[in-house]
């Protein structure tokens, strides 16, 4: 005879061996993996590191301007906006038209008076502006020179340092996209996870199985054990996910802010909410016998769950979700992300996770009864009130 | 005491007793006071037409159901959930993980009942042997035959060496190759001195299977005991002789002579004679070229004691009997 604990094992460790066997699920943590590295990696490679570079046609004309220097000028304040510039001359104004009309070059400059800058509709914003702002400075420094200053002062005046940017709230960004997706991974795990329990239990009571099962361990360890089993696989699954992002932690790479707290302190309810979720999807599919009602069968649960996701990946730091923290239907979903963005304080997180373990240990005797009752009721569909009113 | 007419040798204490089982399920019952006794070392069949309540009685001997009233006693005490779960059980229905491997599944249904992984492997290697399946040690269940699958379940249930083996209709569709495997373990497990129970509306497939019997038709046990004594007893058992035998030749408290024709007579035995006296007194007469003793069948025992044919089916079929569990 085995103990509860062994024989829980054992149906748990039989899962994994099975989960092993199965080549969709190496196939799934393939692709997760695979996944997960992809979105590390390609950011990084796709980085644009190279400056933009434009290529301006200049149209001379009769202007009085002094063609180097403003050259010289348009080089500098495209240089400002992190690109290089291309410049070549246009014989007059039609054949610059063309030149722009054919993406030859992407603006041509007739130094007329006033000069005018040459673009197709809607294009090349930036550029036009800094070259507005080198005729501009050019103008300018005509005029000082023309004032009697030296070229020295009008270098002097002109190489000013430039103003510094100051950004900020840069961190909400990065913390609102870690809440969203840790509500999603959890959100994707658990539902699949809940379907595969659920599959599970009604398959073994449609192949009479469990009838076999039954009559050599407790229902408790039949139960638990695939649900521990089973979560064990999602686990894995997550972790190959999971891999890539903990070699670039590794190798020094950056993560989102806000993500690494959320996933050391949301693994509790992470695993939290598996367990609630998964028990209570193992008793809904002892009510049924077939693989096609094993995933309706779960979904009351899975409209909870949906509604938990949207709480937590949307509006992680509003009222309803400070609320919804503390429901352990929830708080799987809601509570990583509340720590993402950095919403949850220590008395609602010690709260919500007391709940929730409250919720789970209830959630385990309710689906040890909801089990053992159904599990040998074949023949139709059952409902949880005709199981626990019986 | 079990209702219906009973007949037992006494000679061994059975193991496994059930006292009064009443089973309702809704308006409908399922089993009126059914009793049964299962002593080691004997084949015991619980034999019946579909729907009688078998499934349900074997279900409520494992604790599956628990009925209304009744008692399921196990070597002269209350049985508990661990003896329950030292007994092997193979239910009507098939219960295998399609995707596993043969020998994968018996060792670890061998380890859920405590074995360790070595004394597991070889136990279910020595089983597969016994029931010809060992060269299909490493298939998955769902590449065997319908007849290899129920050996292996077979295997399943004995697997830890149970000393009660409990099967449901284990020879419901079966090939004569497969019976004759199943028989043979069944026949090994109770010369070991071990408890046998199986249930069967076939019969007359069991006729030579069965030692101890309890007949139960739409809930209520009509005849149960050895059937050697059962037949002894019937008022249905005929001496069949070479010669024409007159009325005066045999005491009529022994036998009667019911027919006459060229080939010789019959006479109707009374209960609890012994043919070979009644033999005796024809031999005084006439020399018996031919003679043979023509014991009620087992059908023919149900048929007298619950009034119909077996194989006329009750209210309730076996689909209903497995969907026993259902709430009203």
């Amino acid at each position: 005879m085995t103990s509860w604990w062994e024989a829980t094992r054992l149906v748990a460790a039989r899962e994994l061996r099975q989960a092993a066997r199965s080549k969709g699920l190496w196939a799934t943590a393939i692709v997760l993996l695979l996944g997960s590295a992809a979105a590390m990696v390609l950011p990084d490679l796709l980085a644009d590191d190279d400056r933009d570079r434009y290529d301006v046609a200049i149209v001379a004309g009769d202007a009085t301007i002094e063609l180097d220097a403003l050259e010289s000028v348009i080089v500098q304040i495209v240089d400002a906006i992190d690109a290089d510039v291309e410049l070549s001359q246009a014989p007059d104004v039609d054949a610059a038209r063309q030149q722009v009309l054919d993406e030859d070059v992407d603006v041509a400059v007739a130094l007329d008076e006033p000069p005018v800058i040459l673009v197709r509709a809607g294009t090349f914003d930036r550029l036009v502006g800094a070259l507005r702002q080198a005729l501009a400075t050019q103008a300018l420094i005509d005029g000082l020179v023309d004032a009697g200053l030296s070229a020295d002062e009008v270098d002097a005046l002109l190489s000013a340092p430039p103003a510094e940017v100051e950004e900020l709230d840069t961190e909400r960004e990065s913390r609102q996209g870690a809440a969203f997706v840790l509500s999603l991974v959890a959100y994707v795990l658990i539902m699949l996870l809940m379907v595969a329990v659920a599959n599970g239990v009604a398959v073994e009571k449609g192949n009479r199985i469990s009838e076999v099962l039954l009559a050599i361990v407790r229902p408790g360890p039949l139960l638990f054990g695939k649900v521990i089993g089973l979560a064990v696989v999602g686990c894995l699954h997550l972790a190959a996910g999971a891999l890539p992002v903990v070699v670039k932690v590794l190798l020094g790479g950056n993560l989102p802010e806000g993500l690494g707290q959320a996933v050391a302190g949301g693994a509790v309810w992470f695993a939290l909410g598996i367990a609630l979720y998964l028990l209570l999807a193992g008793a809904l599919g002892a009510l049924v016998e077939r693989q096609e009602e094993a995933s309706s069968v779960v979904t009351p649960l899975s409209f909870v769950l949906i509604a938990a996701y949207f709480a937590g990946a949307t509006s992680a730091d509003s009222p309803v979700a400070a609320v919804l923290a503390y429901v352990p239907f929830t708080s799987p979903m809601v509570m990583p992300s509340r720590i993402a963005v950095g919403a949850a304080s220590g008395v609602e997180m010690a709260v919500s996770a007391l709940l929730s373990v409250v919720a789970v240990v209830v959630a385990a005797r309710v689906a040890g009864i909801v089990y053992r009752r159904a599990i040998v009721r074949t023949g139709r569909r059952l409902k949880v009130r005709d199981v626990l009113g019986s | 005491m079990v209702p219906g007419r009973s007949v037992h040798t006494g000679a061994v204490p059975p193991s496994l007793v059930a006292r009064g089982i009443h089973q309702r399920f809704g308006d409908r019952v399922v089993l009126d006071g059914v009793g049964l006794e299962v002593p080691p070392g004997r084949v015991v069949g619980l034999l019946g037409p579909n729907g009688a309540g078998k499934t349900t009685l074997m279900r409520i001997l494992f604790g599956v159901l628990t009925p209304d009233t009744g008692a399921v006693e196990w070597d002269g005490r209350l049985a508990t959930d661990d003896d329950r779960r030292s007994w092997g059980y193979m239910p009507q229905e098939r219960g295998l993980y399609r995707d596993m491997p043969v020998l994968e599944q018996l060792v670890w249904i061998a380890r859920l009942h405590g074995l360790s992984t070595a004394d597991g492997r070889a136990r279910a290697t020595r089983l597969l042997e016994q029931l010809g399946l060992a060269d299909r040690a490493e298939d998955k269940v769902q590449d065997l035959s319908g007849g290899m699958a129920q050996r292996v379940q077979l295997a399943a249930a004995m697997v830890h060496e149970p000393p009660l083996l409990v099967l449901d209709e284990p020879f419901a569709g079966l090939d004569p190759v497969a019976v004759a495997f199943l028989s043979d373990v069944i026949g090994e497990h109770v010369a070991a001195g071990r408890n046998l129970l199986f249930s069967s509306h076939q019969l007359d497939l069991v006729e030579d299977l069965c030692e101890d019997i309890t007949l139960i038709d739409r809930g209520r046990v009509v005849l149960s005991g050895n059937l050697a004594q059962l037949r002894a007893a019937s008022e249905e058992r005929y001496l069949r002789v070479s010669v024409q035998v007159e009325d005066d030749w045999v005491d009529p408290a022994l036998a009667t002579v019911r027919s006459r024709s060229a080939a010789g007579s019959r006479l109707r035995l009374a209960p609890g004679t012994d043919p070979g006296a009644v033999l005796d007194l024809v031999r005084a007469h006439g020399r018996v070229d031919d003679f043979g003793v023509e014991a009620p069948s087992l059908s023919e025992l149900f048929l007298d004691a619950a009034g119909h044919p077996v194989d006329e089916p009750n209210a309730s079929d076996d689909g209903a009997e497995v969907d026993a569990g259902r709430a009203p």
